[in-house]
């Protein structure tokens, strides 16, 4: 079970970089016939008898990693994503050519560390930061590598003893975490948590029964769907949605001199947490005492403290329909979307409709008449509705259009071809200042810091992100 | 200062000019730092030119400069493994820096020389590495349990004679846990590789690794984790115990620690003998497996396909999270289909109807590999619960009548298979599937109706009409599509004799005249023999042409017990994506199975499963054997 080699390449599969860890790796051609030969679902591929090869595209550069054939599928996998991690923190995403070109050897001394004997071993950002020195411009704005860089390995070695003491007895910290860079020391003291929430929904599609009461009785039969967080701005009948699901991630930003204890409270309203997932720092007695609270030593810098799942939460503040066969000769699609009036937001960023059909059997999309924003057919079955910058709330467009068929469709029974409508649509956002689960931060303060100026109080701040995903609206 | 202008054309003799700028003018070496960062870009990119200044690296080895160092260090990796003979005069500058005062530069240079697989090197890294074992810094240890794997890997019998695996044995008792789990790492390494040694650990030992755990950092715990299953518990409440402790690192934010923890708990499962605490155990992975969908694709399709694994066993774990299996439009296919086959388990008579809706929802969707998927799963539902087929099939007909060609074939290939399970029930649907006899084009869905058309010959009005349409054809067919009508016609004659005598003739003679498969012919000749010899007799030929079929069920699907076993002690592994034993993936790779105990539950894979391999005697009798036994009870971390 080991790593044989690191290599990134375009994505057109030219070599960029190359880090051999044994003898005679695959080398990048090999890795290349294999993913030529490969189906979509081959996520690990078979290179030769025992070799794997696990791979990921980020920032329209790939990632190979040839592996031994005994390797858990989900270590190279993991690997990869603290890599990426890794990189965007020294080189700032996205990753390009240029970058990695420039940073040749920086990248070297970073495996060098990250992977022992081709097991992954040290990926923490913070004990690389000590080890692997910053060459890029960036380096004057941050702590160079202190003379004798030997001092400061204590913070990934001697860390067994001390972080002992610390799960144990908070109160007499030793200053050494394995994952906090050790004599951090900032001119300004800042601590910052953001909470992001992703949201995924899909709302089926409205039944052909309430459609055509929508119809009997006007173009919109209003049925209020308030909530506790929004009233409705248009009157729609919607179905409820299938599935509601937030992931939610809780970052810290710490820029805190010295090694600072901090306790944040979280609160999720009556939801269940599933699966909550830590970072090694976060004291999990504490949240079993009191589930919400994270009381911890963070790395310096950015970190996810926690991340976790609820389901069965709102729809998020934007809301769409899409109906089918309107019109005189009824061949007209109609798509709306529109922003509920949520407390404490003014406006959502990046809103964008995606509409998709069947580009087997849609030609075009003809007569598209969009209230605001701008359509335009962007790729393969695609069509995409964008609203740039901010859009306000209690706000509604509508999208009209037909789509043309195919010529070479054969003619059903009937000896007509039936009329194509869009399959979905999927809605995308970013709304600040909110958090589709409610979830809401109770308190954060510092408990303690050994080498924390007492007078100087930190700078705290809380944001909240709500990324609207993949809201799938099925037509 | 950036890289990129380094790159154009290195020349060997300008770089040497840098390298070798007067000391005193180099301030803090930027020249020399500048050039070799230069050598090392040229270095990555193939450029062997770089070659000709292995002298003068050498000599910046010596500069009190890490950075340096470092780079000088890369650059020996890449070029001893290619030129032996200049590598010989690095050796004594880096057997010197193995004595350095700095632990860093220790352990760079202990890494550097391991690096270098030479024979030459081996030898002289035998005696500092025992040294380096028992460092004072534990980084320099760490690299050094590295460093004795990586020279067992190129020279196993210098090492084995060489004592350095009981040095090893010993960071086991180190009480620094990033050493510990590098120690464990090495010996796995070398016991996985290894025809002899054999890892074993002891309870007493197995709970000290647990205990530390939470010290250790993400990849440790992946090491940790995987070295317990060396551990064969003796004992239910050893086994109980264990599994508790581990069970808060489910909550970790690394995918790879958390399928290794589900790993060890499933395993300690099997040494377990109270049911409602495996239970209880086993209930607490479903949280955590939902979470690993919030990952990249890539994670979330090696989590889905141990999620199938976990619920082969355990079906009810996540019963009440299948929404979250739900598939979105966007998804990859490989993460769609298998999430349908989850949905496939997680189904019951419960949830049928939501998840019918849901199926009916997939089969409209574009890709239609997916949707002959979605359709195969109702079809596989009617079968899998006896209660819900009438609307399964409601469902199918629903999809019939969508009239689209692939769709009305997927479906006919389902329903036979309902016939299959349920016969001489649901007829009714006959008469909708005869409709759409037009859309078959496909050997299978073809082959399908026919034997539907055989099966019910007496039922269906027009049967012998269906059947000539179909024989119309009969000489294009595929061998699948002329054995069915064959059958078929032998059916409909036995069933209904006045309206099948003609087509039976023909038939026959085309099967064992005119064809050129052997198969076919032979049952041909079969069919004639058996209808003329017992003209007298229609009732063995009625026997033997209509005799019950044996039933199906979706349980053939499932893996057997001994399969199950192995890839769930492989949780996470190629084998346990593929959902296939590691014999049919790679030859020659060790089969995991569950070692002997006086706690192991007895199960039919195991009953019959040969005697445990690992007897005392059978394997010579290395260190790493019974490398815990010697360190006693309860003293694995005390200093």
């Amino acid at each position: 079970m080991s790593i044989l080699a690191v290599y990134i390449t375009d994505i057109n599969g030219q070599q960029l970089f190359e880090y051999p860890l044994s003898d005679s790796p695959p080398t990048n051609k090999m890795l290349q016939v294999a993913l030529r030969d490969a189906s979509a679902d081959d996520i690990v591929l078979r290179v030769s008898s025992d070799e794997l090869l696990f791979h990921r595209r980020q920032d329209s550069l790939d990632f190979l990693i040839p592996c031994s054939s005994s390797m858990p599928a989900l270590v190279p996998l993991e690997f990869i994503s603290h890599l990426i991690k890794v990189l965007h923190d020294y080189f700032q995403p996205p990753l390009s050519r240029p970058k990695i070109e420039k940073n040749y050897s920086t990248i070297m001394m970073l495996l060098n560390e990250m992977i022992e004997d081709g097991y992954p071993f040290v990926t923490e950002e913070n004990a690389l930061r000590d080890l692997v020195p910053f060459t890029d411009g960036l380096s004057k704005y941050l702590p160079t590598l202190p003379k004798g860089a030997a001092s400061s390995l204590k913070s990934i070695t001697s860390s067994g003893l001390s972080s002992k003491s610390f799960s144990s007895d908070s109160s007499s910290m030793r200053s050494n975490v394995p994952w906090r860079r050790s004599n951090v020391k900032h001119n300004n003291n800042e601590l910052y948590v953001d909470i992001q929430e992703t949201l995924s929904v899909i709302i089926p599609a409205v039944s052909p029964m309430r459609q055509l009461l929508n119809s009997v009785n006007g173009t919109s039969n209003p049925v209020p769907t308030a909530s506790a967080f929004y009233t409705p701005a248009v009157p729609q009948v919607l179905a409820e949605p299938i599935v509601a699901i937030a992931h939610g991630s809780v970052f810290a930003t710490t820029k805190l001199s010295g090694v600072p204890d901090i306790q944040l409270i979280l609160s999720f309203g009556n939801r269940v947490l599933e699966g909550p997932a830590f970072h090694p720092c976060v004291r999990l007695a504490r949240w079993r005492e009191r589930p919400g609270t994270l009381s911890f030593v963070p790395p310096d810098g950015k970190c996810c403290l926690l991340q976790y799942t609820i389901s069965g939460v709102e729809s998020g503040p934007i809301g769409g329909d899409l109906k089918t066969g309107l019109g005189p000769m009824k061949d007209e699609f109609e798509v709306r979307v529109w922003s509920r009036v949520p407390r404490n937001v003014k406006f959502v960023e990046n809103l964008r409709v995606e509409v998709v059909f069947d580009s087997e059997r849609v030609q075009n999309v003809k007569g598209t008449r969009a209230s605001s924003g701008e359509f335009n057919i962007e790729q393969k079955g695609v069509g995409v509705w964008r609203f740039p910058g901010k859009t306000p709330m209690g706000w509604n467009a509508s999208l009209r259009g037909t789509m043309v068929v195919s010529e070479d469709l054969e003619a059903g029974p009937d000896g007509t071809v039936p009329q194509e409508f869009p399959k979905y649509i999927k809605i995308s956002y970013d709304c600040q200042g909110m958090l589709v689960s409610g979830t809401k931060v109770e308190s954060l303060r510092v408990v303690s810091g050994k080498g924390l100026d007492d007078r100087a109080k930190p700078y705290k701040g809380v944001k909240y992100l709500t990324h609207g995903k993949d809201i799938i609206i099925r037509g | 200062m950036s890289d990129a202008k380094f790159f154009a054309k290195g020349k060997a003799a300008e770089l040497r000019i840098e390298l070798l700028a007067d000391q005193k003018k180099d301030k803090n070496y930027m020249r020399r730092k500048t050039a070799l960062k230069r050598i090392v870009a040229n270095m990555t990119m193939n450029n062997n030119e770089m070659i000709q200044l292995f002298p003068d690296v050498l000599d910046c080895i010596r500069l009190d400069s890490l950075e340096i160092k470092k780079m000088c260090f890369l650059y020996l990796i890449n070029y001893c493994r290619l030129k032996p003979e200049l590598a010989n005069k690095a050796l004594p500058v880096l057997l010197d820096d193995l004595r350095d005062r700095s632990p860093l530069i220790r352990a760079l240079a202990l890494r550097t020389i391991s690096c270098i697989p030479l024979p030459v090197f081996n030898e002289a890294l035998v005696d500092p590495l025992g040294r380096l074992l028992r460092d004072p810094d534990p980084y320099v240890r760490k690299t050094a349990a590295f460093g004795v794997a990586k020279l067992w890997a190129s020279d196993a019998p210098l090492v084995e004679k060489s004592g350095l695996i009981q040095g090893v044995n010993q960071l086991l008792v180190d009480s620094n846990p990033t050493v510990v789990s590098a120690g464990l790492a090495a010996l796995t390494d070398v016991t996985d590789k290894s025809e002899g040694m054999k890892l074993a650990i002891g309870y007493q030992d197995a709970s000290k690794l647990v205990q530390i755990l939470g010290d250790c950092n993400e990849w440790s715990q992946t090491y940790i984790l995987s070295a317990l299953m060396a551990y064969t518990p003796q004992d239910p409440a050893e086994a109980l115990l264990m599994a508790e402790r581990l069970s808060p690192r489910l909550q970790h934010a690394n995918a790879s620690v958390v399928l290794g923890t589900i790993r060890v708990i499933l395993y300690m499962t099997h040494y377990i003998s109270d049911d409602t605490a495996i239970q209880g155990l086993v209930k607490r992975f479903g949280p955590p497996l939902v979470t690993l969908l919030s990952k990249p694709h890539e994670i979330q399709y090696v989590a889905l396909r141990n999620c199938l694994l976990i619920l082969q066993q355990y079906p009810h774990i996540l019963q009440n999270d299948i929404k979250v299996f739900f598939c979105k439009y966007n998804d990859p296919i490989y993460i769609k289909a298998t999430k349908l086959e989850i949905i496939f388990l997680l189904a019951s008579e419960d949830n049928i109807k939501e998840i019918l809706r849901e199926l009916r929802e997939y089969a409209s969707e574009i890709d239609v590999q997916f949707v002959r998927k979605a359709v195969r799963a109702i079809g596989k539902l009617a079968i899998k619960i006896d209660a819900a087929t009438r609307y399964c099939i409601d469902t199918l007909l629903d999809l019939v009548a969508t009239r689209v060609s692939y769709i009305v074939q997927e479906a006919t290939v389902v329903i036979k298979n309902i016939f299959r399970k349920y016969p001489n029930q649901y007829e009714s649907i006959i008469s909708v599937l005869c409709k759409n006899l037009d859309s078959l084009d496909e050997p299978e869905a073809k082959a399908a109706m026919i034997w539907i058309i055989g099966e019910y010959a007496d039922r269906i009005e027009n049967s012998d009409q269906l059947l000539d349409e179909f024989l119309f054809t009969f000489k294009e067919e595929t061998i699948e599509v002329q054995l069915a009508l064959l059958t078929a016609t032998v059916k409909l004659f036995i069933q209904r004799p006045a309206k099948g005598q003609e087509l039976v003739l023909q038939v026959l003679k085309w099967s064992t005249e005119d064809t050129d498969n052997p198969d076919l012919r032979d049952r041909g000749y079969m069919y004639w023999r058996l209808l003329s010899s017992t003209s007298g007799n229609a009732d063995t030929t009625r026997q033997v042409v209509m005799s019950d079929k044996p039933t199906i069920s979706v349980e053939s699907d499932k893996l057997d017990a001994r399969t199950l076993e192995e890839l769930s002690l492989s949780m996470g592994s190629l084998s346990s994506v593929y959902l296939k034993p590691v014999s049919q993936i790679f030859k020659g790779s060790k089969v995991r199975h569950l070692e002997q105990s006086p706690a192991l539950r007895r199960t039919d894979s195991n009953l019959e499963s040969p005697v445990s391999p690992v007897t005392p005697g059978f394997y010579p009798n290395y260190a790493a054997v019974n490398y815990f036994a010697t360190s006693g009870a309860g003293d694995l971390l005390s200093d």
